[in-house]
Formats: C-alpha cells, sequence, structure tokens
C-alpha cells in the first residue's frame, strides 16, 4: 500500500522519499509508481506534465538515515506491532522532534505504537489509507491517546491535499470505519450458521434489499476467509472479548478446511464459502400451490 | 390494509397506492375481508390483527413469538424500499398457503423482489443493518467519532450506500431498536443488547426523519427521503 500512498503525496506536490528494507522490493515499487503515473495521464486523470513533474518528487532512499529531513513520515509495513515498533524508535533517533509519525495500521492501536517513542509521543499518529489508497475517497486520522493536537493536523492538511474526505477516529479496535462495519460479516454469518439464509440469500438480501455494492459473503472470499478470520480474533482480544465481536466457528471451519479464497480471482470462480451451505426443512418445503406448479412443470 | 406506526408503513401505504392498490389503514376498512392484512404494529402484547391473509412485519419479533400457531406470514424489509429492491418473507409450520401466496402477489405488484428466509426477528437484512446503526452508536456513545464522521466514513471508506446513522433515522430508530430487543430477549444473548445513546433517542422521543431529529436533525417541512 505504501506505492499507493506515496502516488497521492508527489500528486499532492510533495517530495516524496520512499524507503523499504528489500532493495529490489523498492525498486519495483519506484517503478510500478512512475508507470501508473505515465498510465493515468494517458487515461487524461491528470496532464503528462503533472505526471513528470509528480515522477520527478518522487526519490528511493535505500537507508532509512536518508529521512533525516522529513517532516512527515507515513509507516506502511506489516501489521506486526514488534515490527512497527522497532522501526518507529529508529526513526525517532534519525528525525527532527517535530517531524511527524505516521502510522497507515487498519488494526494496530496507535497507542501502542507510540510507546516506542516515549520521549515525544505527540507526534505519532495514525493515518488509515483504503485500499487502494488512490482510489478511495477515505482518510481516517487517528488520535492516540498521546497524539498531540499539532501533529494531527497536519496529517489532516495532507489528507486534504491528496483529495480525501478526511475523518477523525479515537484509537480503539478498528478506530471507527471498520469497527463499525463488523456487524455486516459477523452477523450475515449468524444467519448463515443458524440457517436462516444460505449463503448466496444473504449476499442477494444485501444487494437488493440494502443496496450494497457486494454481498458480506463475496465480501469475504475477496478479502479472504483467513484475513478476515484473523481480524475478527484481533477485535475479540482487543476488546477482552467482547460479545458483539465474537469471531465466528464457521470462519473457523472454512480456514481449517482451507476454504479461504484468497484472491478475486478465486473468489469469483471456487466462492469457497458456498460449499458448506445447508439444507433444511424450510428450504425443501413447498412455499405455496403457484411455486410447487411453478416447479413441477 | 396496511396497519402500524413505523415509517415502513407509511412507506408501504404509499408504495401501494403508487401501483394501484387501495391501500387502507385499519380506521378505514369497514368490514369487506382484505386482499391482505399488512401488520406493521404487532408486538407480544398487541396480538396481530384478524380477518384475512395476513403478513405481520417481524421487528418486534420473530414470526413464532408474533403470532404462535397463527396463519399469517412474517415479512420485514427497510426503506427506502424502491422498485428493484426486496423484501424478505417467511413461514411457520401453521402459516396459511393463501397468505404466502398473497404476500408474494402484493410484493410483486410493487416491483420488489421477494425471498423466502427462516424464521428470526428482523429476518437478515434488518438483523445485520440494525446491528450496524446499533454498533455505530456505541462507536459514538464511546467518542470513538461523531456521526457525520462515521457515515462519511462508511461510504467513502468501504463503499456502503448509505451511511449507517442515517439510515438508522430513515428507518426509525424505535424500529432500529424494537429488532434489537426482539433478538435480545429471543436470543438471551449480550450480542444483542442495544447501545446506551441508541435507547436514550428512542427514550427521549428522537426517533430519527419522523420526528425531526434522531442522530442527525432534520428540516419536518421539508420532503425529504
Amino acid at each position: 500500500m505504501g506505492g499507493g500512498i506515496a502516488q497521492l503525496a508527489v500528486l499532492a506536490g510533495a517530495r516524496t522519499l520512499l524507503h523499504d528494507p528489500d532493495h529490489a522490493a523498492l525498486d519495483r515499487g519506484v517503478e510500478t509508481l512512475r508507470a501508473n503515473l505515465a498510465k493515468g495521464a494517458e487515461r487524461g486523470r491528470w496532464s503528462a506534465t503533472e505526471a513528470e513533474a509528480a515522477s520527478a518528487r518522487l526519490e528511493p532512499t535505500y537507508t532509512l538515515e536518508a529521512l533525516e529531513a522529513c517532516e512527515l513520515i507515513i509507516e506502511a509495513a506489516p501489521e506486526r506491532l514488534d515490527l512497527k515498533r522497532e522501526l518507529f524508535a529508529r526513526l525517532a533517533e534519525i528525525v527532527s522532534p517535530t517531524c511527524v509519525l505516521a502510522s497507515n495500521t487498519s488494526s494496530i492501536p496507535i497507542t501502542a505504537i507510540a510507546g516506542a517513542v516515549p520521549t515525544n509521543p505527540e507526534r505519532v499518529v495514525g493515518m488509515h489509507f483504503f485500499n487502494p489508497a488512490p482510489l478511495m475517497r477515505l482518510l481516517e486520522v487517528v488520535a492516540g491517546e498521546d497524539s498531540g493536537e499539532a501533529a494531527l493536523a497536519r496529517a489532516r492538511a495532507l489528507g486534504e491535499a491528496m483529495g480525501k474526505v478526511v475523518i477523525d477516529a479515537a484509537d480503539g479496535p478498528g478506530f471507527l470505519v471498520n469497527r463499525a462495519n463488523r456487524p455486516f460479516g459477523l452477523e450475515a454469518l449468524r444467519c448463515v450458521t443458524e440457517r436462516i439464509a444460505s449463503v448466496e440469500q444473504v449476499d442477494r438480501i444485501a444487494r437488493l434489499g440494502g443496496g450494497f455494492r457486494m454481498g458480506p459473503f463475496e465480501l469475504m472470499d475477496l478479502v479472504g476467509v483467513d484475513v478476515g478470520f484473523d481480524v475478527s480474533k484481533s477485535f475479540h482480544e482487543l476488546s477482552f472479548g467482547e460479545p458483539r465481536w465474537r469471531p465466528s466457528p464457521l470462519s473457523a471451519r472454512m480456514v481449517a478446511a482451507g476454504r479461504t479464497a484468497a484472491s478475486p480471482a478465486a473468489a469469483s470462480t471456487t466462492t469457497a464459502t458456498v460449499r458448506i451451505v445447508p439444507t433444511t426443512r424450510w428450504r425443501r418445503r413447498p412455499i405455496c400451490p403457484e411455486r410447487r406448479a411453478a416447479r413441477s412443470s | 390494509m396496511i396497519a402500524g406506526e413505523i415509517p415502513l408503513a407509511h412507506l408501504l401505504l404509499e408504495r401501494a397506492e403508487d401501483a394501484g392498490w387501495d391501500a387502507r389503514t385499519p380506521a378505514e376498512v369497514d368490514g369487506e375481508v382484505p386482499f391482505l392484512i399488512l401488520d406493521c404494529g404487532a408486538t407480544e402484547d398487541d396480538p396481530p390483527l384478524q380477518g384475512g391473509p395476513q403478513a405481520i412485519c417481524l421487528h418486534g419479533g420473530s414470526l413464532a413469538a408474533l403470532d404462535p400457531g397463527g396463519a399469517a406470514v412474517g415479512f420485514h424489509a427497510l426503506p427506502p424500499l424502491e422498485a428493484g429492491g426486496l423484501v424478505e418473507l417467511t413461514r411457520g409450520a401453521d402459516s396459511l398457503d393463501a397468505a404466502a401466496t398473497a404476500a408474494e402477489r402484493f410484493f410483486a405488484t410493487l416491483g420488489l423482489h421477494t425471498e423466502w428466509v427462516g424464521d428470526a426477528p428482523g429476518l437478515v437484512l434488518g438483523r445485520i443493518v440494525c446491528q450496524l446503526v446499533n454498533e455505530a452508536a456505541f462507536a459514538v456513545g464511546e467518542g470513538v467519532g461523531t456521526p457525520a464522521d462515521l457515515d462519511a466514513g462508511m461510504v467513502h471508506g468501504l463503499n456502503h450506500p448509505r451511511g449507517p446513522l442515517a439510515w438508522g433515522d430513515a428507518i426509525g430508530l424505535d424500529h432500529v431498536l424494537s429488532v434489537l430487543d426482539a433478538l435480545s430477549d429471543e436470543y438471551r444473548e449480550e450480542r444483542y443488547r442495544a447501545a446506551p445513546l441508541l435507547r436514550r433517542l428512542v427514550l427521549s422521543g428522537r426517533i430519527g426523519q419522523a420526528t425531526g431529529e434522531g442522530f442527525f436533525t432534520y428540516d419536518l417541512d421539508e420532503e425529504s427521503d
């Protein structure tokens, strides 16, 4: 996701340094980003001159020390607290004391990351982008227990310069948006577990009845059932067992069976969640005489 | 005949009239047996209406709870309930085929799809959406974000069709709360306890668009959807 965020930054007019400890990955990332800028110009999203100027603002950096002069750093490392804490502690020693340190985490408490910067945790904030970052309009700015107003204001201003709808959230499991969306999947899983409706029915009801672009199970397959199950477990742990956030045993069985439909391609062809749908008495019973006639004809 | 005071009842009356039905409230029915009674006011203490094939709105409980051993079918749907939308139906062991047929036909004339599902308070969509409103109310009550930021986040970050709090205001927060309380009664799980903020809004009469105030405020003079 770092590449997508860097694309937003260069297009917003910021000199942008991109870093990855894996140098080959960094070179690939820079190449992809420059190609995306050129492609956007071809498609008329911005002019060729703008693409060139944006491209010139991008610099790969092979050491963390090269980030010394930055005013704001957005970390998009893998979602592991130990990794992020180590990175933030090192960055805090390299950059100036006023540099804002932001994490693009979607699930790790900002306060826990800020704990790695004990001398001035007020400059640590969350900047939660949504996938794919260049396309989704939202930026969630997250305040940890010690985040300072100056750092939060700078994160918001950058988000606005990137053309985002910026919202404020306090620290806590899933912050504001991912937390508020918990029931979409979890209640759908309950409906299927209790045999109130099949997977296909729940998705159809959500799309036609609710106007959602995707049903909860289509979405689970797209994200990966295993990824979603890990997120569920994290919510339950961080909340010390909130009953609304209890992970579904059905998801656990799906993961155990290896039916995780991790990629969009897999989701569209295998629909992993479908196969365990139970057949119950109410599904077989003819609904009314007309339907019975329609079925037998 | 369409009975009940929740916004869904008014919406159904409107849609039925648009589709050419002679839709009436209980007060306007004089003795004749209607094609279908849509009861949006049934609670456990207030038994279903009698006198014709009947569908009960299941916001106040499952069909088993609202019409024990009765002849009705259950239904549930949420605003905006536009053509191409969907209504869920359910039936119990004693539901009459006549009620099932009449309900299917009626909703089809409104241009709505129907889906037969198993019995539960709020059926499928009601349960998912009312819990979305509930979770949002918990988050706002706990100071995680403002109602406006929360709704904007769900629309722009997750492509939801509308923010859960504005949706709750359109459904009627009393309707949302009754689904949650029915789930809580029937499942006896803490999972379905209503957010304190949601219950207080309802207790203070702020049930959403219908009263001009809920999570957001509305101009009552203005025609709004």
